[in-house]
Protein backbone atom coordinates (compact mmCIF):
# COMPACT_ATOMS: atom_id res chain seq x y z
CA UNK A 1 0.00 0.00 0.00
CA UNK A 2 1.61 3.52 -0.53
CA UNK A 3 1.41 6.79 1.16
CA UNK A 4 1.27 10.03 -1.49
CA UNK A 5 4.62 11.94 -0.30
CA UNK A 6 2.48 15.32 -1.12
CA UNK A 7 5.60 16.63 -3.14
CA UNK A 8 4.71 17.73 -6.41
CA UNK A 9 5.91 15.31 -8.83
CA UNK A 10 7.41 13.00 -6.88
CA UNK A 11 5.15 9.96 -6.44
CA UNK A 12 5.71 9.78 -10.43
CA UNK A 13 9.56 9.01 -9.75
CA UNK A 14 8.73 6.94 -6.76
CA UNK A 15 6.22 4.41 -8.47
CA UNK A 16 2.95 6.16 -6.46
CA UNK A 17 4.49 7.08 -3.18
CA UNK A 18 5.97 5.83 -0.36
CA UNK A 19 5.37 2.62 1.18
CA UNK A 20 3.27 2.59 3.58
CA UNK A 21 4.60 1.92 7.20
CA UNK A 22 8.19 2.85 5.63
CA UNK A 23 10.76 4.87 7.08
CA UNK A 24 12.07 7.69 3.98
CA UNK A 25 15.24 9.67 5.09
CA UNK A 26 15.77 12.81 3.22
CA UNK A 27 19.19 13.83 2.37
CA UNK A 28 20.50 17.57 1.89
CA UNK A 29 22.45 19.93 3.00
CA UNK A 30 21.80 23.72 3.85
CA UNK A 31 19.27 25.22 2.10
CA UNK A 32 17.68 22.47 -0.26
CA UNK A 33 14.58 22.58 1.47
CA UNK A 34 14.12 19.19 3.95
CA UNK A 35 12.14 20.85 6.33
CA UNK A 36 9.51 22.03 3.40
CA UNK A 37 9.94 18.83 2.38
CA UNK A 38 9.22 17.43 5.85
CA UNK A 39 5.96 19.85 6.02
CA UNK A 40 4.64 19.25 2.80
CA UNK A 41 4.77 15.27 3.30
CA UNK A 42 2.91 16.38 6.95
CA UNK A 43 0.44 18.58 5.37
CA UNK A 44 -0.99 15.90 2.16
CA UNK A 45 -1.40 13.78 5.58
CA UNK A 46 -3.09 16.36 7.21
CA UNK A 47 -5.60 17.07 4.34
CA UNK A 48 -6.69 13.13 3.89
CA UNK A 49 -7.53 13.07 7.80
CA UNK A 50 -4.49 11.79 9.09
CA UNK A 51 -2.18 12.77 12.23
CA UNK A 52 0.85 14.38 11.87
CA UNK A 53 3.73 14.58 14.40
CA UNK A 54 6.87 17.05 13.92
CA UNK A 55 9.88 16.23 16.10
CA UNK A 56 12.70 19.05 16.23
CA UNK A 57 15.61 19.23 18.09
CA UNK A 58 16.44 22.91 16.34
CA UNK A 59 12.48 24.60 16.61
CA UNK A 60 10.24 24.79 18.79
CA UNK A 61 6.57 24.88 17.62
CA UNK A 62 5.84 28.31 16.95
CA UNK A 63 9.45 28.61 14.58
CA UNK A 64 7.99 25.22 13.15
CA UNK A 65 4.50 26.71 12.06
CA UNK A 66 6.30 29.99 11.03
CA UNK A 67 8.36 28.16 8.40
CA UNK A 68 5.00 26.92 7.33
CA UNK A 69 3.31 30.18 7.30
CA UNK A 70 6.29 31.92 4.73
CA UNK A 71 5.47 28.94 2.69
CA UNK A 72 1.54 29.96 2.51
CA UNK A 73 0.60 27.04 4.66
CA UNK A 74 -1.52 28.94 7.26
CA UNK A 75 -3.97 26.09 8.02
CA UNK A 76 -0.88 24.08 9.50
CA UNK A 77 -1.77 26.92 12.77
CA UNK A 78 -5.05 25.47 12.77
CA UNK A 79 -4.46 21.50 12.87
CA UNK A 80 -1.83 22.20 15.46
CA UNK A 81 -4.93 23.95 17.40
CA UNK A 82 -6.97 21.09 16.73
CA UNK A 83 -4.56 18.64 18.04
CA UNK A 84 -4.30 16.94 14.36
CA UNK A 85 -0.98 18.60 14.30
CA UNK A 86 1.62 17.75 17.37
CA UNK A 87 4.90 19.69 16.83
CA UNK A 88 7.61 18.98 19.98
CA UNK A 89 11.41 19.64 19.76
CA UNK A 90 13.45 17.95 21.55
CA UNK A 91 16.83 18.16 23.21
CA UNK A 92 19.00 15.94 21.78
CA UNK A 93 21.25 15.67 25.34
CA UNK A 94 18.33 14.91 27.41
CA UNK A 95 17.38 12.04 25.38
CA UNK A 96 19.40 8.88 25.64
CA UNK A 97 19.71 8.94 22.58
CA UNK A 98 17.03 7.27 20.31
CA UNK A 99 15.92 4.85 22.94
CA UNK A 100 12.10 5.49 25.08
CA UNK A 101 12.05 9.01 25.62
CA UNK A 102 11.55 9.80 21.87
CA UNK A 103 9.79 6.36 20.80
CA UNK A 104 7.42 6.71 24.06
CA UNK A 105 6.72 10.09 22.59
CA UNK A 106 5.48 9.17 19.23
CA UNK A 107 3.46 6.04 20.29
CA UNK A 108 1.67 8.20 22.69
CA UNK A 109 1.09 10.54 19.44
CA UNK A 110 -0.48 7.79 17.01
CA UNK A 111 -3.65 7.90 16.18
CA UNK A 112 -5.06 6.39 13.59
CA UNK A 113 -3.35 6.62 9.89
CA UNK A 114 -0.02 9.09 11.62
CA UNK A 115 2.74 10.54 9.27
CA UNK A 116 5.72 11.13 11.66
CA UNK A 117 8.68 13.88 10.43
CA UNK A 118 11.91 14.15 12.36
CA UNK A 119 13.48 16.94 10.92
CA UNK A 120 16.89 16.53 10.98
CA UNK A 121 17.85 13.26 12.38
CA UNK A 122 21.62 14.77 12.81
CA UNK A 123 21.81 16.33 16.09
CA UNK A 124 20.73 13.23 17.98
CA UNK A 125 23.13 10.87 15.89
CA UNK A 126 25.98 13.88 15.02
CA UNK A 127 28.86 12.39 18.01
CA UNK A 128 27.88 8.84 17.51
CA UNK A 129 29.70 6.08 16.04
CA UNK A 130 28.95 3.06 13.86
CA UNK A 131 28.50 0.80 17.48
CA UNK A 132 24.87 2.91 16.87
CA UNK A 133 23.64 0.96 13.96
CA UNK A 134 21.98 -1.56 16.01
CA UNK A 135 19.91 1.04 17.68
CA UNK A 136 18.98 2.87 14.97
CA UNK A 137 18.01 -0.44 13.17
CA UNK A 138 15.61 -1.02 16.45
CA UNK A 139 14.09 2.69 16.56
CA UNK A 140 13.18 2.57 12.72
CA UNK A 141 11.85 -0.88 12.82
CA UNK A 142 9.51 0.51 15.87
CA UNK A 143 8.66 3.31 13.99
CA UNK A 144 7.47 1.21 10.91
CA UNK A 145 5.04 -0.68 13.23
CA UNK A 146 3.64 2.41 14.01
CA UNK A 147 3.75 5.07 10.99
CA UNK A 148 4.84 5.96 7.82
CA UNK A 149 7.87 8.55 8.78
CA UNK A 150 10.00 11.01 7.12
CA UNK A 151 13.79 11.56 8.87
CA UNK A 152 15.95 14.53 7.59
CA UNK A 153 19.56 14.25 7.39
CA UNK A 154 22.07 16.94 7.30
CA UNK A 155 24.68 16.73 4.41
CA UNK A 156 28.18 17.96 5.42
CA UNK A 157 29.14 20.76 3.55
CA UNK A 158 31.92 18.79 2.42
CA UNK A 159 29.82 16.14 0.93
CA UNK A 160 31.60 13.35 3.20
CA UNK A 161 28.36 11.00 3.15
CA UNK A 162 30.96 7.95 4.83
CA UNK A 163 30.45 9.66 8.59
CA UNK A 164 28.44 7.31 10.28
CA UNK A 165 26.05 9.83 11.47
CA UNK A 166 24.93 9.51 7.81
CA UNK A 167 26.07 6.86 6.33
CA UNK A 168 24.16 4.59 8.98
CA UNK A 169 20.50 5.66 8.43
CA UNK A 170 21.17 6.21 5.27
CA UNK A 171 21.68 1.90 4.74
CA UNK A 172 19.02 1.53 7.35
CA UNK A 173 16.24 3.78 5.52
CA UNK A 174 13.97 2.26 3.10
CA UNK A 175 13.79 5.11 0.79
CA UNK A 176 16.74 7.61 0.64
CA UNK A 177 16.33 10.87 -1.66
CA UNK A 178 18.99 13.39 -1.97
CA UNK A 179 18.45 16.71 -2.39
CA UNK A 180 20.54 19.13 -3.37
CA UNK A 181 21.15 22.52 -4.03
CA UNK A 182 24.14 24.00 -6.04
CA UNK A 183 23.76 27.57 -5.71
CA UNK A 184 24.30 28.96 -8.77
CA UNK A 185 21.00 29.60 -10.39
CA UNK A 186 19.02 28.09 -13.30
CA UNK A 187 17.14 24.70 -14.42
CA UNK A 188 19.40 22.44 -12.44
CA UNK A 189 20.19 24.70 -9.46
CA UNK A 190 17.80 22.56 -7.03
CA UNK A 191 18.03 18.67 -8.25
CA UNK A 192 16.16 15.65 -6.49
CA UNK A 193 17.45 12.51 -6.79
CA UNK A 194 16.30 8.55 -5.69
CA UNK A 195 18.85 7.18 -4.73
CA UNK A 196 16.63 3.47 -3.33
CA UNK A 197 13.23 2.77 -2.99
CA UNK A 198 13.32 -0.20 -0.98
CA UNK A 199 10.78 -2.92 -2.28
CA UNK A 200 9.90 -0.79 -5.37
CA UNK A 201 10.89 0.39 -8.48
CA UNK A 202 12.31 4.17 -8.42
CA UNK A 203 13.13 6.61 -11.47
CA UNK A 204 16.97 6.88 -12.41
CA UNK A 205 18.53 10.08 -12.32
CA UNK A 206 18.16 13.71 -11.76
CA UNK A 207 15.33 15.71 -11.77
CA UNK A 208 15.17 19.56 -11.36
CA UNK A 209 12.74 21.03 -8.60
CA UNK A 210 11.80 24.03 -6.99
CA UNK A 211 10.15 25.38 -4.21
CA UNK A 212 7.11 27.26 -5.29
CA UNK A 213 5.39 29.85 -2.72
CA UNK A 214 2.29 28.46 -1.89
CA UNK A 215 3.17 25.07 -3.13
CA UNK A 216 6.17 24.03 -1.86
CA UNK A 217 8.40 21.66 -3.69
CA UNK A 218 7.77 20.89 -7.19
CA UNK A 219 9.76 18.51 -9.37
CA UNK A 220 9.47 18.27 -12.81
CA UNK A 221 9.17 15.09 -13.61
CA UNK A 222 5.77 15.32 -16.16
CA UNK A 223 7.86 13.71 -18.90
CA UNK A 224 9.49 10.87 -17.72
CA UNK A 225 6.63 9.19 -16.51
CA UNK A 226 5.37 9.79 -20.03
CA UNK A 227 8.01 7.25 -21.09
CA UNK A 228 7.55 4.08 -19.55
CA UNK A 229 4.01 3.65 -20.09
CA UNK A 230 2.67 -0.42 -19.94
CA UNK A 231 3.47 -2.58 -22.69
CA UNK A 232 0.80 -5.27 -23.91
CA UNK A 233 2.82 -8.61 -24.24
CA UNK A 234 -0.12 -10.29 -26.03
CA UNK A 235 0.27 -8.00 -28.78
CA UNK A 236 4.04 -7.56 -28.76
CA UNK A 237 4.20 -11.71 -28.60
CA UNK A 238 1.25 -11.74 -31.79
CA UNK A 239 3.79 -8.94 -33.68
CA UNK A 240 6.96 -11.73 -32.99
CA UNK A 241 4.78 -14.21 -34.12
CA UNK A 242 5.18 -16.05 -30.97
CA UNK A 243 4.55 -19.67 -30.70
CA UNK A 244 2.88 -18.86 -27.12
CA UNK A 245 2.81 -22.75 -26.30
CA UNK A 246 6.46 -22.62 -26.47
CA UNK A 247 6.36 -19.88 -23.43
CA UNK A 248 5.71 -21.74 -19.78
CA UNK A 249 3.67 -20.20 -16.93
CA UNK A 250 6.62 -19.05 -15.38
CA UNK A 251 8.19 -17.70 -18.29
CA UNK A 252 5.06 -15.85 -19.41
CA UNK A 253 4.20 -14.16 -15.90
CA UNK A 254 7.88 -12.60 -15.74
CA UNK A 255 7.49 -11.08 -18.93
CA UNK A 256 3.72 -9.46 -17.94
CA UNK A 257 5.63 -8.17 -14.90
CA UNK A 258 8.45 -6.87 -17.10
CA UNK A 259 5.78 -5.43 -19.64
CA UNK A 260 3.78 -3.80 -16.85
CA UNK A 261 7.11 -2.36 -15.28
CA UNK A 262 9.11 1.16 -15.51
CA UNK A 263 11.41 -0.07 -17.61
CA UNK A 264 12.51 1.67 -20.30
CA UNK A 265 12.95 0.11 -23.58
CA UNK A 266 10.62 -2.70 -22.61
CA UNK A 267 10.12 -3.73 -26.22
CA UNK A 268 13.57 -4.64 -27.44
CA UNK A 269 14.58 -6.09 -23.92
CA UNK A 270 11.41 -8.61 -24.14
CA UNK A 271 12.62 -9.87 -27.74
CA UNK A 272 16.10 -9.92 -26.74
CA UNK A 273 14.85 -12.29 -23.58
CA UNK A 274 12.78 -13.93 -25.88
CA UNK A 275 15.53 -14.51 -28.25
CA UNK A 276 18.09 -15.53 -25.92
CA UNK A 277 15.40 -18.04 -24.44
CA UNK A 278 15.30 -19.47 -28.15
CA UNK A 279 11.71 -18.92 -28.35
CA UNK A 280 11.84 -16.92 -31.59
CA UNK A 281 15.10 -16.19 -33.72
CA UNK B 1 12.52 19.31 -19.10
CA UNK B 2 14.50 15.98 -19.81
CA UNK B 3 12.01 15.38 -22.83
CA UNK B 4 12.96 18.68 -24.48
CA UNK B 5 16.57 18.31 -23.46
CA UNK B 6 16.23 14.61 -25.70
CA UNK B 7 14.99 16.61 -28.34
CA UNK B 8 16.89 19.19 -28.40
CA UNK B 9 20.22 16.81 -28.74
CA UNK B 10 18.67 14.14 -30.52
CA UNK B 11 20.55 15.63 -34.16
CA UNK B 12 23.61 14.30 -32.00
CA UNK B 13 23.34 11.49 -30.95
CA UNK B 14 20.79 9.95 -34.26
CA UNK B 15 24.27 10.37 -35.86
CA UNK B 16 25.98 6.21 -35.36
CA UNK B 17 29.82 7.86 -34.99
CA UNK B 18 28.40 9.74 -31.89
CA UNK B 19 28.94 7.14 -28.86
CA UNK B 20 27.83 8.86 -26.28
CA UNK B 21 26.11 12.03 -25.34
CA UNK B 22 25.55 13.59 -21.21
CA UNK B 23 24.94 17.16 -19.76
CA UNK B 24 27.14 17.67 -17.02
CA UNK B 25 26.27 20.01 -13.70
CA UNK B 26 29.08 21.86 -12.24
CA UNK B 27 28.83 19.49 -9.30
CA UNK B 28 30.04 16.75 -11.60
CA UNK B 29 26.27 14.74 -11.49
CA UNK B 30 25.02 13.87 -15.18
CA UNK B 31 21.51 15.43 -15.52
CA UNK B 32 21.01 13.19 -19.03
CA UNK B 33 22.83 10.74 -20.63
CA UNK B 34 22.23 8.71 -24.03
CA UNK B 35 24.82 6.03 -24.91
CA UNK B 36 24.57 4.82 -28.47
CA UNK B 37 26.86 2.10 -28.51
CA UNK B 38 27.72 -1.12 -26.24
CA UNK B 39 28.56 -0.30 -22.79
CA UNK B 40 31.33 -2.03 -22.53
CA UNK B 41 33.00 -0.49 -25.67
CA UNK B 42 33.03 3.19 -23.90
CA UNK B 43 33.29 1.14 -20.40
CA UNK B 44 37.25 2.79 -19.73
CA UNK B 45 36.02 6.74 -21.04
CA UNK B 46 33.46 6.82 -19.07
CA UNK B 47 35.25 6.08 -15.98
CA UNK B 48 38.05 8.26 -16.93
CA UNK B 49 35.31 10.90 -17.51
CA UNK B 50 33.70 10.08 -14.20
CA UNK B 51 36.86 10.32 -12.50
CA UNK B 52 37.81 13.63 -14.23
CA UNK B 53 34.51 15.35 -14.06
CA UNK B 54 34.77 17.19 -11.74
CA UNK B 55 38.12 18.90 -11.88
CA UNK B 56 37.64 19.07 -16.18
CA UNK B 57 34.47 21.34 -15.22
CA UNK B 58 36.21 23.48 -12.59
CA UNK B 59 39.13 24.34 -15.39
CA UNK B 60 36.67 25.04 -18.31
CA UNK B 61 34.45 27.61 -16.11
CA UNK B 62 36.96 29.10 -14.17
CA UNK B 63 39.42 29.20 -17.76
CA UNK B 64 36.26 30.40 -19.59
CA UNK B 65 37.22 27.55 -21.89
CA UNK B 66 34.96 27.53 -25.17
CA UNK B 67 35.60 23.91 -25.12
CA UNK B 68 37.61 20.93 -24.39
CA UNK B 69 38.87 18.33 -25.95
CA UNK B 70 40.42 14.61 -25.18
CA UNK B 71 41.58 11.84 -27.65
CA UNK B 72 41.87 8.43 -26.55
CA UNK B 73 43.20 5.56 -29.08
CA UNK B 74 39.36 6.04 -31.06
CA UNK B 75 37.37 7.84 -29.05
CA UNK B 76 37.49 11.83 -29.00
CA UNK B 77 35.54 13.42 -25.71
CA UNK B 78 34.58 17.16 -26.61
CA UNK B 79 32.88 19.32 -23.71
CA UNK B 80 31.36 22.62 -24.70
CA UNK B 81 29.86 24.71 -21.53
CA UNK B 82 26.31 25.18 -22.22
CA UNK B 83 25.75 27.69 -19.68
CA UNK B 84 27.18 29.04 -16.32
CA UNK B 85 26.76 25.37 -14.85
CA UNK B 86 25.87 22.95 -17.56
CA UNK B 87 28.59 21.52 -19.71
CA UNK B 88 27.98 19.24 -22.76
CA UNK B 89 29.73 16.31 -23.35
CA UNK B 90 29.94 14.51 -26.85
CA UNK B 91 31.85 10.90 -27.34
CA UNK B 92 32.39 10.39 -30.73
CA UNK B 93 34.21 7.37 -32.93
CA UNK B 94 37.30 8.56 -35.40
CA UNK B 95 35.17 8.42 -38.29
CA UNK B 96 32.70 11.20 -36.91
CA UNK B 97 32.53 14.47 -39.37
CA UNK B 98 33.35 17.31 -36.68
CA UNK B 99 32.33 19.70 -38.99
CA UNK B 100 28.59 18.16 -38.74
CA UNK B 101 29.37 17.69 -35.31
CA UNK B 102 30.15 21.56 -34.15
CA UNK B 103 27.28 22.91 -36.38
CA UNK B 104 24.44 20.55 -34.61
CA UNK B 105 26.22 21.35 -31.55
CA UNK B 106 26.53 25.07 -31.66
CA UNK B 107 22.68 24.60 -32.78
CA UNK B 108 21.72 22.68 -29.64
CA UNK B 109 23.57 24.68 -27.18
CA UNK B 110 21.79 27.53 -28.52
CA UNK B 111 18.33 26.02 -27.58
CA UNK B 112 19.58 24.12 -24.61
CA UNK B 113 20.86 27.41 -23.16
CA UNK B 114 16.92 28.70 -23.59
CA UNK B 115 15.57 26.18 -21.44
CA UNK B 116 18.12 25.89 -18.96
CA UNK B 117 18.23 29.50 -17.59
Amino acid sequence: MRVKTGIFGLDELLGSGFIKNSVNIVLGSTGTGKTIFALQFLLKGLEEGEKGVFISFDMDEHSVIGIAESIGWSEMKDYAKEGLLTVRKFYAEDISYITHDLLTFINSEIMGDTRVAIDSFTPLIVSLGYEVRNDINWFFSKLREVCTSVITLEEPLDGNLSLPCVSVPLFLGDTVIHLKNIGYGEAFNRTIRVIKHRGSWHAEGVFPYRIIDGFGIYVESADYAKQYEELDLGTLLNELKVDKEKISENVRRRLERLAKSKISDKKSLITEILRYMRIIE
Amino acid sequence: MMLKISQILEPIYSDPNVKMVALYKIDGEPVFIKVNAPKAELMSTLYWLEEQIKDLLHYIFNKNLDEASFKFSNIRVIMYPVSRTIVLSVMVSEDASLYKLEIDIATACKELEEILK
